[in-house]
């Protein structure tokens, strides 16, 4: 009976994750997302390469069926009918985004590639009609050229990036727009807080995790930038700030181990053990060099006045 | 006596091959720039003024310069060089690695890459991934285990010949060309990552086409009758580059990173993400913790498995 019950609430369960995995909703304004630009060759060919380093491991190559089914959710052919249903702007949410086994490539890939890698799957659609979406329109009038400058408030101990737009020789602060700030770390870029919008002075305020560590001085690279650079443009700036905790963490091989080498020894043990093993040595010979005189005074012919018996 | 001479033909020189790779370097810019001003002063394009071949060179310092063809001549480090380059390791870094186990579906991708990036054999594993099942009634998980690259390593305590080693950056690295094989090191690992050729390496007719400078970062050309181990791909990272492992996972397990920074990377999604906080929440782990190793590899639990119990756990005789 109890594994009746189990095999029902099983299935249950087989069938609200198949409904749930077969439904991926994207947000509708990211459904209606388009490229600005014409699909190339070139991009195409670009959006190759990528899919063979980043996608073909599970996907397979487009057209031929070999994905790995095994995973669940399966992943599909992006030459397939399932695939190419699918909206220019959802493959890029799925692509960006990601889901369960699916992983995320908005860091991965820059927003180019992955409109390289919606290029080449589209390639394999003879039916497809590629539309292009208008420039998006802004509240900044055209022709201003925008800055950003990023500085630390030891007050509110927070990082604050001003935005200013200078149009016609006059400099105003740029309100309502997105900014990013991230600090930047040996093998990538970390995030600070989240993307902030700036306020109706330009600014931007981002909480700063004192614990962060810098360079031996406490410096840390800034970096703020749009989280909509495509519409904004790719403007960024750089700014390096002594707000880090300093690290002056020692080598790994520096403290004595078992394991390092004679290098490491002090010289209190060097000295005591090459002592202790020649005080050894020199007792040793101490004892044959005696033995050697004994044995020599045993040969030695005694005088017949000098024997005692 | 003759280990203190070993150790001081093994200290850190002045690393020569650098040096002569930089002043080469800069002796081409400045050829370059007397090239291209000559050029221009005596009215021709270096173009136009192709008499003997020129070649499109890139400097240290990231400018295109042309020299004559007969004039390049092309720089390897030596031996000797990638030697002490390879004890010295990258100052100011602690080389961290997580390994998601909820995320691991055995791809075997980063095996490949491995054993690509360092010529193994197909049997020889620097990174392998092993499949776990703690009882008969939990579902099995997969676990990649490379070296752990121990903060007091068994095996470089061990060595009698200093041909394995650890670095300050916490890489633990063998050098092939002092090992003799005696497979102590092997022994001593509590993990047992270290591999022993015993036969002739996988590459080894292309060691015979193309002879090369054996790198001890990268344990290339392989030698029959020593030992390879992983290396935390110390070759790419001194690029900044991510371990090939890492680069080449498709399903977000590794994160690798400098402890020192508090930041790890993710190899797929390239998120960087605070080291500290993930092992943290995460509840990380570090394998055979009570050995006092201290290894640099920490494990993140593997919650919601994706595989099935093989056989269901008879219960008869509960």
């Amino acid at each position: 009976m109890r594994r009746y019950y189990t095999t029902l609430i099983l299935s249950v369960c087989a069938v609200f994750g198949l409904s749930a995995q077969s439904t991926w909703s994207v947000p509708q304004d990211q459904k209606e997302k388009l490229n600005t630009i014409e699909f190339t060759e070139s991009m195409e060919k670009s959006g190759a390469d990528v899919f063979a380093g980043k996608c073909k491991v599970c996907h397979g190559v487009p057209g031929q069926n070999n994905f790995n089914a095994l995973l669940n959710p399966s992943p599909g052919d992006p030459a397939g009918d399932k695939f190419q249903k699918n909206t220019d702007g959802e493959l890029f949410y799925k692509i960006s985004e990601g889901r369960v086994t699916m992983p995320s490539f908005k860091t991965a890939l820059s927003k180019d590639d992955i409109w390289n890698i919606i290029a080449y799957v589209r390639s394999f659609n003879p039916t497809y009609v590629q539309e292009t979406s208008e420039k998006i329109e802004t509240n900044i009038p055209e022709g201003t050229q925008l800055a950003m400058d990023i500085s630390y408030n030891t007050d509110k101990d927070v990082v604050e990036v001003l935005l200013t737009g200078t149009l016609n020789d006059i400099t105003n602060p740029v309100g309502g727009v997105n900014i990013k700030l991230m600090a930047q770390r040996y093998f990538g870029n970390l995030q600070i807080d989240e993307a902030k919008s700036t306020n109706k002075r330009g600014i931007a305020t981002f909480s700063w995790n004192k614990e962060l560590p810098g360079d031996s001085l406490g410096n840390i690279e800034l970096m703020a930038s749009f989280v909509d650079s495509d519409i904004y443009g790719p403007l960024s700036s750089e700014k390096k700030l002594v707000i880090g905790k300093p690290n002056n963490n020692p080598p790994l091989n520096k403290g004595r181990a078992m394991w390092n080498t004679v290098k490491k020894a002090p010289l209190w043990i060097i000295i005591g053990y090459t002592g202790a093993v020649l005080i050894v040595w020199i007792f040793i010979f101490y004892v044959l060099f005696s033995l050697k005189n004994i044995f020599a005074l045993g040969k030695e012919s005694i005088s017949e006045d000098e024997k005692l018996i | 006596m003759s280990s203190e001479q070993s150790n001081k033909s093994n200290a850190p020189k002045k690393s020569k091959g650098l040096n002569s790779r930089r002043d080469f370097m800069r002796k081409i810019g400045l050829i370059g720039a007397a090239a291209t001003t000559g050029a221009v002063s005596s009215g021709f394009t270096s173009s136009s003024s192709a008499n003997n071949e020129y070649v499109k060179v890139l400097t240290s310092d990231n400018k295109l310069v042309e020299i004559p063809k007969s004039q390049v001549q092309e720089v390897k480090l030596n031996t000797a060089a990638l030697q002490s380059r390879g004890r010295i390791g990258i100052p100011g870094k602690r080389w961290v690695m997580v390994i998601d186990l909820a995320k691991c579906r055995n791809a075997r991708e980063c095996i490949k890459g491995c054993q690509e990036h360092h010529h193994l054999h197909p049997y020889q594993y620097h990174i392998n991934t092993l499949v776990m099942q703690d009882n008969p009634q939990s579902a099995p998980y997969n676990m990649p285990k490379p070296c752990m690259h121990c903060d007091n390593p068994p095996c470089v305590s061990v060595c009698p010949v200093d041909a394995t080693f650890k670095r300050q950056d916490g890489v633990v690295l063998i050098d092939n060309e002092r090992c003799i094989g005696c497979r102590f090191c092997m022994a001593a690992c509590p993990y047992s990552v270290r591999v022993f050729n015993w036969e002739e390496p996988f590459q080894a007719q292309l060691y015979k086409e193309e002879p090369m400078e054996y790198d001890v970062e990268t344990n290339i050309p392989q030698k029959k009758g020593t030992i390879t181990k992983c290396l935390f791909s110390a070759d790419c990272l001194r690029d900044g580059e991510l371990p090939t492992c890492v680069r080449a996972c498709p399903n977000e397990v590794f994160y690798f990173g400098d402890q020192n920074e508090d930041a790890v990377t993710n190899g797929t999604t390239r998120q960087t993400v605070v080291l500290s906080e993930l092992l943290e929440k995460n509840a990380g782990y570090r394998l055979m913790e009570e050995l006092g190793t201290k290894p640099r590899v920490y494990y993140l639990p593997p919650k919601d498995r994706v595989f099935e119990t093989p056989e269901k756990p008879d219960n008869h005789h509960s």
